[in-house]
């Protein structure tokens, strides 16, 4: 189990990149939906080893991350969001030589694993290209194969599907869902659908700050009855925005909607609809001082 | 455009790095001023100094050049602006124009800098009291402003425009760096060129940077035109710069017009490797780990090893070494010679060359990878999960550290290869594999590991890349430099990488030399890992946002484990650096040039009151002396006899010790059998006198017995050659002299340390006591020399005259030998392993003279030429001056130290690089051995048996007569064409070596230091005389001198005004001038062809008319030209075919007329009728009288 107490972090410009921070993980897949700048990356980073933080504790299965680094970076598989590659070194060089570090000693074993990994990340055709010549999509599964690499028991993967076509990204989920029987992993992401489709558990996090945690369906429920549609005038976004919390704003073939949340029912120009999580994304951004609710 | 040059020009103007780039070309350029020294009567800031600072700055600014031009467009790039700036509604022209000019105006900027640098510089040098640097000048706008203008700016833009046009078009750093280093290249090879008299003129093509074309065109100029000729912006300078200022334009012009948006942002895509075999799974997918710790060390080989795979695979490395290799193969094949004579290839040469070109390039190459090795994984932003992989702190540090040190074996393995297959494609299999491996390992080596561990720990510690890089730089070849200039000393332990001084030989291989340089090594290793152990704890892993957070993150790296392996390698780091400065400066000394100076301005006001006081002189020396090669270690006894040749009784002995080594000590002094104990003991200066029990008498005599004791000890920061494993050499001051002598010469040093100034060297001829002095040693006259040497057994032990005796005891050999003839006080002492070849020559009286050359095993391919030289030499001066008095003549062989030979009676060492590991196969090369040779010998009679006299300009009767001699035995070994070359090098030596006339330029009958006067002058001189009044009455004249003064018979030592008298008697009163002009001016002719004309006759016959110009100019001591001749002259004018080859396919020239004619000054036509067609007319075409400019002499005759 991962413990997050109270963690915070303040960049030298000023930015509070972590306000705070408590969580607890499980076992199995936990989502971390924010928007891009929220501090996603930074947390990710600081579980990962990659960075201090200024006060506030991380443990994970009894090692304390700020304390013994060296320790779980034995159990973790990271995926950061942007990342480089050694280019002139080949895919299977490159990922026999992080089996190596990760302590797969024997040879012949290490040999099959990373076949058996670079098949599953579809990359074994391509194993003896250098990988400085890999396509973005190619190396981003790369970057998953080493992240997978070693049967790691924390799994932190910060927006893994960016680049990935969508057949690659089904792939993907169905790698990570696997993983996610046996160790704790953390999907960051600002796609909801993600979340839904993986996470027995998330959070939502924005700047700097968890404000709200649970599991998705849950937290999605929370609103039911309470997020109605409206079909409105361009001009008018405004006016609406002033009278209502208004979600969000969409086009559907051109015309505006807009998904408005209330307590009360607002009558024949509003229509119930039938909300999803990413409604209550929405609304938990917009209002985090409720987060209580 | 207006608007991108005004955002370049804003953005480097807001940004620090400029304004450093700015105070370090100032800073650099006036601290280089501040120091120029000048020893000559050149200005200190005279024209030519001031390029002489600016030139070379303006070749290290590529650095700066680099940074600023080759920056822009790659910023656009690598910040990914390039995608968005295209898009701007601005033509491509402007864009890379505004940001080239932008960048180029900020270059100009920072030239203004160091030429203020070098104008404060040089005001400070000015107003400093400092007389030992030399004489300021006024300042003078224009010799900053053209080096300015000519140096600094075309270089910037060439360079600029160089590394502009690479960046738009491979978008690569590494590209600019190789850009860089290709001009550095051009920039050295011309260098190289310009000691090379047949290619000199390329450097005015290849020089990119313009110094060495300005090298190469005042190559003869004066110390007054280096004081009043400001840089010369016409003829081949301006070539030069008109040429590389084209090149930048070319590169600028293609990159304005060539330069293509859409071909900038495409990235190139290699075809890359796709495996189509099918996957079969092995169903591995659980897997055990293992941390242990064993397992940590494989990790951190697997570590390693992907560095390692990251540099050699990267282009720029094999780039690097591809060019590392052609330089080093041409370096071999172009400096592997002496006089232009190939060497053979020997390991020890091939080594030392490959590995001299190899390493600069391997240091370029660990300088930039351990930067990338520091950088990689955040430029390629590996390190944002690499460094989450479960690796040590430890591990991912030293495993880069281990990686380039892998990478450094790799290239000393590459060094070895290269010369390996450099000999073997020779045809040379004689391969030492051994002097490869220890040159290559203990040397050179650890130098590279020096440089991995101090880059690694600037940049780790610097955290960027280029100001890393500036650093490292800066530490190599500004620490060196500043501590020399401002420290001014050569103390090892503060020379960055600096160990003591060796050289390699192939009689004494690595010698004493290797535990020396090994302790220095070491320390030179620990210093820096002292640095990179601590640099552990600055490592960056992941992401810190402030230097807070930094230095949190280093406290709490400090483990026990780290702070002991700080501890050891600080202790040891202290052991070796104690032990190293207690053999450098404790049991040894470095004395600094100033220390020394000090120190004999010091002895020179204590003693100057003995110069000319009466002392003893020796008449006869029986000397005892025992080499102990394996400890080097003299023990000698002098048994001599005394006399007083003055008229006041002397009471006092002087014992002044002048052998080099530092551990010698008087043991033992008997007077006339009694024991003398010392009464001022001066170590400092190690002058001992002692208080004769009763004065020595006029023209009494007495036995003088003096034993001396010379040690070393550990390793000291000089070669201590006298004494060697094999191969000892050394002279007659193994033993004290009775006088003293002065030793600073320098008038700027004298007037530093409040010392008359001297404007000569020796007494003036007038001086009547000064004609009784010998010049070689004042401390006797001619003695009788006896001497018994010992060595250990395996060796050979020589002195002059003949061996009479030789035994061996207590595992000692012992040798006796008894001069015949009577000698200088001047003998030395040679003893190694050698070979004996032995030949004889009959003289004509009937006496046989046994010719033997003593020489190490493998060095016999030559000793018949100088077999033969000593022959030819002994057989031409005693037939033509006077019988060689001696039976036996020795050629013997020393070690490479150094290169010369030199001529003690009966006995010539000669050094195993100069001749005998020549390759003289080619005919036409100039054979050095034979020259050397008679040069040498023919020093038994002048030198030997007619010593100069203590005055001006009396060395002419040693050096230049025995050159006369050499220059008659290769004319009739070789005829008049086979010293053509040779007259031509000595004809351009001399007129180099004036400028660097350390007093006022002196005639041949004053020359008192001139090598380049005595040898080179002074052999165009008389070779000319020869010529015009006959090699026979030459001889006579000279035979005459010679029975006049030979073996101080006649009370006085000869000045040169004695030989010139004797040579002036016999020449014609025609030809006077020549005798006078040769001796008592400094002249200079200026002749050339100036038309020439052919027309065949009816008869078949060719008619040739073609006008000379002669102009002969007299000037002084300064250079300044004094007055232009009106006399006419007897000059040689000719007319030749295509040259032509002798049967050993050397070249000839062809004369089909040749003749002296008197010429008067300016133009004179001549109309000559042969009957073949010529090819050629010519004026002096021999060059055989001195002059300025010897390539026009001859010209092609048009039709």
């Amino acid at each position: 189990m991962l413990t997050i107490q109270n963690l915070n972090k303040t960049y030298p410009n000023g930015t509070q990149a972590l306000n705070n921070v408590n969580l607890s993980i499980n076992k199995g897949m936990f989502g971390l939906l924010g928007p891009n700048g929220a501090g996603k990356s930074t947390l990710m980073r600081t579980i990962a080893t990659l960075q201090l933080a200024d006060t506030g504790s991380i443990t994970f299965d009894g090692i304390d991350v700020f304390q013994q680094p060296e320790e779980l970076r034995k159990v973790l598989g990271y995926l950061p969001q942007d990342f480089g590659v050694y280019p002139k070194v080949t895919a299977a060089l490159m990922l026999n030589h992080i089996a190596k570090v990760k302590g797969i000693a024997n040879k012949t074993e290490r040999k099959h694993y990373v076949a058996e990994l670079l098949n599953k990340v579809n990359l074994y055709k391509f194993r003896n290209r250098n990988l400085g010549d890999f396509s973005g999509g190619m190396r981003q599964r790369f970057g998953i194969a080493q992240a997978l690499l070693g049967n790691p028991k924390l799994i932190i993967v910060d927006e893994p599907t960016a680049g990935l076509d969508p057949l690659e990204r089904n792939r993907f989920h169905n790698l990570l869902s696997e993983l996610g029987e046996n160790a704790v992993v953390i999907l960051s992401t600002h796609i909801v659908d993600d979340v839904t489709n993986l996470c027995q558990n998330m959070a939502i996090f924005n700047e700097g700050q968890v404000l709200a945690e649970g599991n998705p369906q849950e937290l999605s429920a929370r609103l039911n009855q309470k997020v109605f549609k409206k079909h409105i005038q361009k001009d008018a976004l405004e006016l609406y925005e002033k009278e209502h919390t208004v979600l969000s704003s969409y086009l559907r073939g051109g015309e505006l909607y807009i998904n408005v949340y209330s307590e009360t029912n607002l009558g024949a120009d509003f229509e119930p609809v039938h909300n999803n999580l990413e409604d209550f994304y929405f609304y938990t951004i917009n209002k985090k001082e409720e987060v209580a609710l | 455009m207006m608007e991108l040059f005004l955002f370049e020009l804003q953005y480097r103007v807001r940004r620090p790095v400029t304004w450093i780039y700015a105070a370090l070309g100032l800073i650099a350029a006036a601290l280089i001023a501040v120091f120029e020294q000048s020893a000559t009567a050149q200005f200190t800031n005279s024209p030519n100094n001031i390029v002489g600072v600016i030139g070379p700055i303006s070749v290290i600014a590529i650095f700066f050049y680099a940074a600023i031009m080759g920056v822009p467009i790659y910023r656009d790039q690598d910040h990914k602006t390039a995608q968005t700036y295209f898009t701007f509604p601005i033509p491509q022209q402007s864009y890379v124009l505004g940001r080239f000019l932008g960048s180029f105006a900020i270059v100009t900027l920072i030239n203004i800098f160091i030429v203020l640098g070098a104008i404060v510089g040089f005001s400070i040098g000015a107003v400093l009291d400092r007389p030992d640097y030399g004489t300021y000048t006024a300042f003078n706008l224009s010799s900053y402003l053209l080096p300015f203008l000519f140096l600094l700016e075309i270089n910037a833009f060439l360079i600029g425009s160089l590394f502009f046009c690479l960046m738009a078009f491979f978008k690569k750093m590494p590209i600019i760096y190789l850009g860089g280093i290709c001009l550095f290249l051009l920039y050295s090879i011309s260098g190289n060129l310009l000691s090379d008299i047949d290619y000199q003129w390329l450097s005015v093509y290849l020089d990119p940077f313009g110094g060495r074309a300005f090298s190469f065109v005042k190559k003869y100029w004066s110390i007054n035109e280096l004081n009043t000729q400001q840089l010369p912006i016409y003829g081949q300078f301006l070539l030069n710069r008109i040429l590389w200022l084209g090149v930048g334009l070319v590169f600028f012009l293609i990159t304005v017009i060539r330069f293509d948006y859409k071909k900038f942002l495409v990235t190139g895509k290699k075809k890359s490797k796709t495996n189509t075999d099918p996957y079969k799974s092995t169903g591995v997918t659980t897997v055990t780990q293992d941390f242990s710790k064993q397992n940590r060390r494989k990790k951190l080989w697997s570590l390693a090893k992907i560095e390692v795979v990251s540099i050699v695979k990267d282009p720029i490395f094999l780039i690097l070494l591809i060019i590392g290799v052609l330089v080093a193969l041409f370096t071999v094949f172009k400096a592997n010679e002496t006089y232009g004579t190939p060497n053979l290839p020997l390991t020890r040469y091939v080594v030392t060359y490959v590995t001299g070109a190899l390493s600069l390039f391997s240091v370029i190459i660990l300088v930039i990878y351990a930067g990338e090795a520091v950088h990689r994984t955040r430029a390629n932003k590996t390190f944002v999960f690499y460094d989450a992989l479960p690796i040590s702190n430890f591990s991912l540090y030293f495993s880069k550290i281990v990686s380039l040190v892998t990478v450094a074996i790799i290239l000393a393995l590459v060094n070895i290869f290269i010369g390996v297959v450099y000999q073997v494609v020779q045809g040379y299999f004689d391969i030492d594999l051994g002097t490869y491996l220890i040159y290559n390992f203990v040397l050179v080596l650890p130098g590279f590991i020096t440089v991995i561990l101090l880059s690694f720990f600037v940049h780790v510690l610097v955290n960027n890349k280029f100001l890393g890089h500036f650093i490292v730089i800066l530490l190599y070849l500004g620490l060196p430099l500043g501590v020399t200039l401002i420290f001014q000393t050569t103390n090892p332990l503060f020379m960055l990488g600096g160990t003591i001084p060796f050289f390699l030989s192939d009689l004494n291989g690595f010698g004493h030399y290797l535990s020396g340089i090994s302790w220095l090594n070491l320390y030179w290793i620990l210093l820096p890992l002292v640095l990179v152990v601590i640099g552990q704890l600055f490592w960056t892993r992941g992401f810190y946002s402030s230097a807070k957070e930094r230095l949190l993150i280093a406290k709490q790296r400090i483990s026990p484990k780290n702070v002991l392996a700080l501890l050891v390698v600080t202790i040891s780091f202290i052991g070796v650096a104690g032990y190293s400065y207690y053999n450098l400066m404790v049991v040894n000394t470095i004395k600094p040039g100033d220390v020394v100076n000090e120190l004999s301005a010091k002895e020179e006001i204590k003693y100057d009151r003995f110069i000319d006081k009466p002392h003893p002189k020796v008449t006869a020396l029986k000397a005892y002396i025992d080499v102990f090669p394996k400890d080097r270690y003299i023990q000698a006894k002098g048994e001599s006899t005394i006399t007083n040749t003055y008229n006041t009784a002397i009471d006092t002995l002087m014992l002044n010790v002048q052998y080099p080594g530092e551990h010698t000590s008087i043991k033992n002094v008997i007077y006339n059998g009694k024991k003398l104990e010392v009464s001022v003991a001066d170590t400092l200066h190690r002058v001992y006198l002692y208080t004769l029990p009763e004065a020595l008498q006029p023209e009494a005599t007495a036995a003088l017995t003096i034993e001396v004791q010379a040690e070393t000890k550990g390793f000291a920061n000089r070669l201590e050659t006298e004494v060697l494993h094999n191969g000892t050499f050394f002279n007659h001051t193994i033993f004290p002299s009775f006088h003293y002598e002065r030793s600073l010469f320098d008038n700027g040093i004298r007037k530093k340390y409040e010392l008359e100034e001297l404007d000569f060297l020796y007494p003036s001829r007038s001086d009547s006591s000064a004609l009784k002095k010998n010049l070689f040693n004042e401390d006797a006259d001619y003695i009788d020399f006896e001497a018994v040497v010992s060595t250990s057994k395996d060796q050979i032990a020589l002195a002059p005259g003949k061996l009479v005796n030789s035994w061996e005891k207590e595992d000692r050999a012992y040798y006796q030998y008894d001069l015949e003839s009577k000698t200088d006080l001047f003998f030395n002492v040679v003893a190694a392993d050698y070979e004996i070849e032995k030949s004889s020559w009959i003289a004509p009286s009937g006496k046989e003279v046994s010719i033997e050359v003593y020489y190490h095993p493998e060095h016999g391919k030559n000793i018949h030429h100088m077999i033969e030289g000593v022959r030819v030499a002994l057989e031409y001066c005693s037939k033509n001056f006077y019988e060689y008095p001696n039976s036996v003549i020795r050629i013997v062989e020393f070690p490479a130290f150094s290169t010369f030979a030199q001529s003690f009676v009966t006995t010539i060492p000669y050094s195993e690089d100069f001749g005998f590991a020549a390759n003289f196969d080619k005919a036409e090369d100039f054979n050095y051995a034979f020259r050397v040779t008679t040069h040498e010998v023919a020093h038994q009679w002048w030198g030997h048996i007619v010593t100069p006299s203590k005055t001006s300009g009396a060395n002419i009767i040693s050096e230049t007569l025995a050159e006369y001699a050499s220059l008659m035995t290769m004319k009739q070994e070789y005829g008049e064409n086979g010293i053509k070359n040779f007259l031509k090098y000595s004809l351009d030596n001399y007129l180099r070596s004036r400028a660097f006339s350390f007093k006022p330029e002196r005639s041949l009958l004053n020359v008192e230091t001139g090598q380049h006067i005595w040898y080179r002058k002074g052999s165009m001189v008389v070779y000319d005389i020869q010529d015009l009044i006959g090699e026979a009455t030459m001889n006579t004249a000279l035979r005459n001198f010679l029975m006049e003064y030979k073996n101080f018979e006649k009370g006085v030592y000869p000045t040169s005004e004695n030989l010139y008298d004797a040579i002036y008697k016999v020449t014609p009163d025609s030809l006077k001038y020549v005798v006078e002009d040769g001796f008592t001016k400094i002249v200079l002719y200026e002749n050339r062809v100036t038309a020439a004309k052919t027309k065949q006759l009816d008869n078949g016959t060719y008619e040739t008319t073609f006008t000379v110009n002669s102009k002969k100019i007299y000037y002084d001591d300064t250079g300044k030209e004094k007055r232009t001749d009106e006399e006419k002259n007897l000059i040689e004018i000719g007319l030749f075919g295509e040259d032509i080859t002798d049967k050993e396919e050397v070249p000839l020239k062809n004369p089909y007329y040749l003749q002296r004619k008197w010429l008067a000054p300016g133009e004179t036509t001549f109309t000559i009728i042969t009957d073949q067609k010529p090819v050629k007319a010519g004026i002096d075409p021999y060059n055989k009288l001195i002059d300025r400019n010897s390539d026009d002499n001859l010209l092609v005759v048009e039709e």
